[in-house]
């Protein structure tokens, strides 16, 4: 069951990742709001689904680090313009991506869930 | 858990907004934080590819080109267009955000970046700098050279941008969440018209009328004078220093009312942004250029020698970008481009090197127009009759499309006309002749290809606007200087600097000076020329009316003077002389104000700071080095100084005409140390006494002091030492903080030859060489040729900068010439369909 749960949670993570990547940032909350739609009936993973919308954006900018992309730099510097430090920057796009996927998963989750009483 | 569907509406449907479009000051924030696609993405794009192939339309044969390990493109083509096309795509690859910035910063549309910058915007439509660039453009044939090398550079320009990747698109266009605009032809007149903005608008007019309003014509012509009162004129007069003409200080007299009457006319016309011009009044921080060429008769090596170094508003990334460009058989030229302009605008080829200073001269003028109905003119009075005024609409957007503003700017056959109440001026202006829009471009381009320094004239003798002393040097060991560009011949005494009348064509420009006319020198007996915007002839040769936005004398007297001492000059003398610390300025104040220091002293006790301000002065050798504390106590003091004596100037009136009063120079201000009793050192503000100038120095000596504790400490703190005190940043093009330039010590001061201006103004590029049998370029700029704030090539030429350093410029004569250690990075530009 556990096992299931994580390979379930890397799928997700690794989906995220492949649709940031060729598709920008508007493939998350597609993929989130997919993701709930399609979640089976009763099972609220809206908080799962943000939370690994969230480190598969942590790990694209821990892929680029560990690549020689000066990922500090630029926190520090873009950073610098929002008034934040930089690694406080570094944490935005993480957080920015577990709201959103959040907001997005249960969103298709109550929609996904309506649609099956009206079918019901 | 019923909050649970609203939350979760609330939060995807708020961070989709902020996302995709950004909230108050926020930028469209998942553009930004995406982490593959966003920011980090322009890091990941910093550093040139080993290799890369690309394809530019009509590209007739394939161009190879090779970054060395400085960063710069050596460009192999077979014809000139191609060497542009390619030319626009490796800066376009390296200066995308700076292309569309300058660009837009001309044509008027920076609100459609941000509308903040609507007041800019209409301030520059107003001057006709879009206007001017769009008549340029349409004066251009089909089949003009000029358009086709211009649709060249735009063919590299726009093929980059077709082809970059998500990596490419700069880190500025993402914080603003915007894509580039396509690169249109007629964008390079907008890049000169900002040039001829920054170097030939505005001129002494405003300040010399509202002086003369305020005080007459006698104190006008004094400071703003035709002639300065320490001669070292560009094109050489024979003597052996700098001739001090004697005139006379006039005292403080009755205002000429008709003068006042003028003044918020020419204010209104110039506008706000009139404080860009390379005039060196009105303030202690002048800033300008220098360029020098020494003959072979004074060099240590029997060659010809030219040393230049343009002064412009430093930025990141640089104004200028390096390039190495060979075309067998057509041209094979190194040196520095705008970007946006196709070929080298300074630098050498394999014969000759050039360089330029700005001559400054006054090119505008101000007439006072009548109008059919003041409120909504349509026609204007001209020698007896009504003519229409050309029309044009000015349309300002936003970044959604929507309109800001619309304007109705009204030309007459003079210019653009501007409204003051219920009257209307306009100007006219050299950069607005559509005629001369190709002549730019022409003569840049045929500089490439000289072989001498007579070529170099011929080349350039069309050039118009902004004037330039131009400077040039051959193998052959010829060096010369000519003062080029249009120089308006006025009607009556010719003096320019007045408000015209309007209503006849009488008080039009006649013509334009012949170019035999023009200052000049090739080959002097003295064995070398300088020029460092100072008045370019004497007036005793020439007193013609040329201008009087001169610098002061204080960079040329110093260059002058290290030549004339240096009869087997070196390239590294001459690099050395670029950031010389010596200050002509300072060995004429320094001794001036320690005596009068002793005389306020023989009068009475000086207070303690005066005397420890005394004290420190003494000790300064007057040279500005990092490490020296006396140069900071000396530039504390000399501001003050000026504020002190100039308060007849500094009315604090803000709506008056008088608010326009701009104070003499520090020229003036020199004159005046040796007279005294005049009435300008009494303080008018104090009724009761009548300061002196022993007075006034000391009282302004022990203020300079107790500021200069106050503010580092005292002259024993580190912090008071001139590198530290008046440290140099570059910022960043959009005054992006944290794309700034670390703050560094430079060795230069205020009319040093290496002049500051506040932080961010300097030498934008230096470059020295040598001609003789071949010719060697060592050069440098402020910053690096990336636009990118992530590139090891953003910054990486700051400290050789700083420290005065150049680095050898390499011309290979092909690419096979090209070890592959020094090459970092190789693009091959494919021509469609494989051509070869």
């Amino acid at each position: 069951m556990i096992g299931r749960q994580v390979r379930g949670a890397l799928t997700i993570i690794a989906a995220v990742a492949l649709a940031t990547v060729f598709g920008g940032w508007w493939a998350l909350p597609v993929v989130a709001f997919a993701s709930g739609l399609g979640s089976p009936k009763g099972v609220r993973q809206g908080l799962v689904l943000g939370v690994c919308a969230g480190t598969a954006w942590m790990l694209l900018l821990a892929l680029q680090a560990g690549a020689g992309v000066a990922i500090g730099a630029v926190a520090a510097k873009v950073g610098a313009l929002f008034g934040l430090p930089g690694p406080l920057f570094l944490l935005l796009p993480p957080l920015f991506a577990l709201a959103l996927g959040w907001g997005c998963a249960t969103l298709g989750e109550e929609i996904g869930a309506v649609v099956r009483r009206e079918r019901a | 858990m019923r909050f649970r569907l609203p939350a979760a509406l609330v939060v995807a449907a708020g961070l989709a907004w902020v996302g995709a479009r950004g909230a108050g000051p926020l930028p469209p924030l998942g553009a930004v934080l995406d982490p593959w696609n966003g920011v980090w993405a322009a890091a990941r794009g910093a550093e040139l590819p080993p290799s890369q192939l690309a394809a530019i339309p009509n590209l007739g044969a394939d161009v190879q080109v090779r970054f060395d390990t400085r960063g710069v493109p050596h460009v192999f083509a077979t014809s000139l267009f191609d060497a542009y096309r390619a030319m626009g795509f490796v800066v376009a690859r390296d200066r995308l955000f700076q292309l569309e910035v300058q660009t837009r910063a001309t044509a008027g549309t920076l609100s459609e970046l941000n509308a903040a910058a609507l007041p800019l915007d209409r301030e520059n439509r107003r001057l006709g700098l879009a206007w001017s660039a769009e008549r340029k453009w349409a004066a251009l044939a089909a089949d003009d050279p000029v358009r086709q090398g211009l649709e060249a550079y735009a063919d590299g320009v726009n093929a980059f941008i077709a082809q970059m990747r998500p990596a490419d698109l700069p880190v500025e266009y993402r914080l603003l969440g915007r894509r580039p605009m396509r690169w249109e032809p007629r964008h390079t007149f907008y890049l000169l018209g900002q040039m001829q903005q920054t170097l030939s608008w505005a001129s002494d007019d405003l300040p010399y009328v509202a002086t003369q309003a305020a005080f007459g014509t006698a104190v006008a012509d004094w400071a703003f004078p035709r002639a300065t009162f320490l001669q070292e004129p560009i094109q050489p007069n024979g003597q052996r220093t700098a001739r001090r003409d004697g005139v006379g200080i006039p005292e403080p007299g009755t205002g000429d009312p008709e003068a006042a009457r003028a003044v918020g006319l020419i204010a209104a016309a110039l506008g706000p942004r009139r404080d860009g011009t390379l005039t060196e009044r009105g303030g202690e921080h002048g800033i300008g250029s220098n360029n020098w060429a020494v003959a072979p008769s004074r060099s240590a090596s029997g060659k010809a020698l030219l040393a230049g170094d343009p002064h412009l508003n430093l930025t990141l990334p640089s104004i200028w970008y390096e390039v190495h460009v060979v075309v067998p058989g057509v041209l094979d030229v190194a040196g520095v481009t705008f970007a946006g302009t196709p070929g080298v605008i300074i630098g050498a080829n394999r014969d000759a090197a050039w360089t330029y200073t700005n001559t400054g001269a006054d090119v505008v003028d101000f007439y006072a127009e009548s109008v059919d109905v003041a409120a909504s003119p349509a026609r204007y009075w001209l020698d007896g009759a009504w003519v229409p005024l050309e029309s044009r609409l000015e349309t300002y957007r936003d970044k959604a499309g929507r309109v800001l503003a619309v304007d109705t700017i009204r030309h007459t056959h003079r210019g653009p006309m501007t409204r003051v109440g219920g009257r209307w001026v306009s100007f006219r202006w050299t950069a607005h002749d559509p005629a001369w829009g190709g002549a730019s471009v022409t003569t840049f381009r045929n500089s490439n290809t000289v072989r001498t320094v007579d070529e170099y004239w011929t080349a350039m003798a069309p050039y118009a606007v902004p004037a330039q002393n131009m400077l040039s040097a051959d193998r052959s060991g010829n060096i010369a200087i000519r003062s080029t560009g249009k120089f308006p011949v006025r009607p009556g005494t010719g003096d320019g600097r007045r408000l015209f009348d309007g209503t006849t064509r009488a008080s039009d420009w006649r013509g334009y000076w012949e170019v035999r006319e023009y200052p000049q020198a090739r080959n002097p007996a003295q064995g070398f020329l300088a020029s460092a915007n100072q008045q370019p002839m004497d007036p005793k040769v020439e007193p013609r009316y040329l201008g009087t936005g001169w610098a002061p004398p204080w960079r040329a007297m110093r260059i002058n003077a290290l030549l004339r001492a240096d009869s087997a000059v070196t390239p590294d003398a001459m690099r050395r002389f670029q950031t010389d610390p010596g200050s002509a300025r300072a060995d004429w104040f320094v001794p001036r104000v320690q005596a009068l220091l002793d005389s306020a002293a023989r009068a009475g006790p000086l207070p303690e700071p005066a005397r420890r301000f005394q004290a420190a002065l003494a000790a300064w050798d007057r040279r500005y080095a990092r490490e020296s504390t006396g140069a900071t106590v000396f530039e504390v003091f000399m501001p003050m100084l000026a504020r002190a004596v100039w308060d007849e100037f500094l009315t604090g009136d803000t709506t008056s005409w008088r608010r326009e009063l701009e104070p003499p120079g520090n020229a003036q201000l020199a004159q005046l140390l040796d007279a005294p009793a005049s009435g300008w050192w009494d303080d008018r503000r104090t009724t009761t006494q009548r300061e002196t100038a022993p007075g006034l120095v000391a009282a302004t000596a022990a203020a300079a002091w107790d500021t200069l504790t106050a503010r580092y400490g005292g002259p024993d703190d580190p912090r008071a030492q001139w590198g530290a005190a008046f440290p140099m940043q570059v910022p960043h093009l959009l005054r992006l903080a944290p794309f700034a330039s670390p703050k560094v010590g430079v060795t230069s001061g205020p009319h040093t030859l290496a002049p500051r201006n506040g932080a961010a103004n300097g030498a934008s590029w230096r470059m020295v060489a040598e001609l003789g049998d071949s010719v060697t370029l060592q050069a440098v700029y402020p910053g690096g040729q990336s636009g990118n704030p992530f590139s090891s090539r953003y910054l990486d030429r700051l400290d050789a900068w700083a420290e005065g350093r150049l680095a050898p410029v390499w011309m290979p004569r092909a690419v096979t010439d090209m070890p592959a250690d020094r090459i970092v990075s190789s693009l091959v530009l494919k021509a469609p369909g494989g051509a070869r």
